[in-house]
């Protein structure tokens, strides 16, 4: 698929000539910013998907509709423990676990893209992996500690007549 | 194969569902809607963190509170299969009306139809 | 001349080709209601709320839009700290209409036990 920007002169002067070659294209080009558009030139490639409770997925994208529900094989859930403080002595450590064929609904995804598979694993050299229930604990007391404290901050300034927009599900 | 297809392609298969809130759901999916709302049967319903479990019968879920599910391994297998066999069937459609493209048009539309129920059959019982 | 009857026999058999092959393509998602809320009249149903109330009621009566009618109701009562978690206290609430946009999850009462963890693996 073509990524150059669309420019607004040469499309017009393309639509007033019938005999344009690439009319493919210029269809595509219109619905260059539709979901469908951008999501089917993804199909049958590894992807990561961010999902509102802030896991990270990696899959094969086999299918998708128009609200974004997508359908992953082979999937990967990877869970990346990074500390505030990047210390030599705390290394960075990230666990997976493989999780088959995913159907996510879409509108609990956040973000979508391509995965270059020659890359995809480079950045996990610096990375220590350990075993996913121990990874998948530390994250979840990290999680309650993070809402417990925006609970707080939400009665808070709820005193002070403020509201604060902060829903517990919603964790990316 | 969109993906509400492919779920109701998993009928009688066993799922895991995840909610918004953080349960799971395993059961055996009995039926399911547009609205991706779906009815399970022999399901164990984990709480969020994972700590209490409840098995019931039947349960139904309201599809907009999905966060996602989990699909047996071999449905995109058969689903692949399915797809491949639609494509075959509707290849050789084509070309039959391509052969017969002299002939009456009722001709043609009998022969292909009465070669695509004989074929339908056939990977119907397979499932 | 030619050109525009080759057109109509290509739409006439495109449209034949259609009904031919919806025969086999696979079921798609149905447009009716799933659960026959039917066979849970006057039984004991066990229902979830967004927003994580937890609610059991004998079914009286509902309709197509999953508005209920529950008699003899009881919630049971989460612990305020966490929401997920389910204390031993509930309330009653007698005769309760739900309404069906907050319907999450509906599980009949008959049938249902708390059981361990069935999912960890034997020791």
């Amino acid at each position: 698929m073509s990524t150059s920007p669309i420019q607004p002169e040469q499309t017009s002067i393309q639509q007033k000539d019938p005999l344009t070659p690439n009319v493919e294209d210029l269809y595509l080009e219109s619905y260059a910013f539709t979901t469908a558009a951008a999501i089917v030139g993804s199909v049958d490639r590894k992807i990561f998907v961010v999902l509102r409770d802030g896991r990270n997925v990696f899959g094969i994208l086999r299918t998708f509709d128009q609200f974004a529900n997508l359908v992953l094989q082979d999937t990967i859930e990877r869970i990346y423990l990074e500390t505030e403080e990047a210390q030599e002595s705390v290394p960075k450590r990230f666990a997976e676990t493989y999780r088959g064929v995913f159907m996510i609904r879409g509108e609990n995804v956040v973000m979508m893209g391509e995965l270059d598979i020659d890359k995809e694993d480079d950045h996990l050299q610096e990375w220590q992996q350990i075993p996913f229930p121990e990874a998948e604990k530390e994250l979840t007391a990290s999680q309650a500690a993070k809402i417990k404290e925006q609970k707080l901050k939400s009665k808070n300034l709820l005193t002070k007549g403020l509201i604060s927009d902060f829903a517990p599900s919603d964790l990316y | 194969m969109l993906p509400l297809y492919l779920l109701t392609a998993a009928k009688n298969q066993p799922i895991l569902v995840e909610l918004k809130n953080g349960e799971t759901i395993n059961g055996q999916l009995v039926n399911c809607d547009s609205w991706m709302n779906l009815t399970l049967k022999d399901v164990i319903q984990s709480s969020p963190h994972g700590d209490e479990f409840l098995k019931i019968s039947e349960c139904y879920i309201k599809g907009i509170h999905i966060k996602y599910l989990r699909l047996p391994e071999q449905l995109m297998d058969q689903a692949k299969e399915q797809n491949l066999q639609n494509m075959e069937q509707r290849n050789r459609n084509n070309q039959k009306r391509r052969g017969q493209s002299s002939n009456p048009n009722a001709n043609s539309n009998a022969s292909a139809n009465a070669n695509s129920n004989n074929s339908n059959s056939a990977p119907q019982r397979q499932q | 001349m030619e050109n525009q009857n080759n057109h109509k026999e290509n739409r006439h058999n495109n449209n034949r080709r259609r009904q031919n092959n919806n025969a086999q393509k696979p079921d798609g998602p149905k447009r009716e209601a799933i659960l026959d809320l039917n066979k849970y009249k006057d039984q004991q149903i066990r229902v979830k709320f967004i927003g994580g109330r937890q609610v059991v009621g004998t079914l009286k009566g509902f309709d197509q839009l999953m508005n209920l009618v529950l008699d003899d109701v009881v919630e049971t009562l989460r612990d305020p700290e966490d929401d997920s978690v389910l204390t031993k206290e509930t309330r009653n609430l007698g005769l309760v209409v739900v309404r069906g946009p907050t319907l999450l999850t509906i599980s009949p009462v008959d049938g249902s036990e708390i059981i361990d963890n069935p999912f960890a693996a034997p020791e």
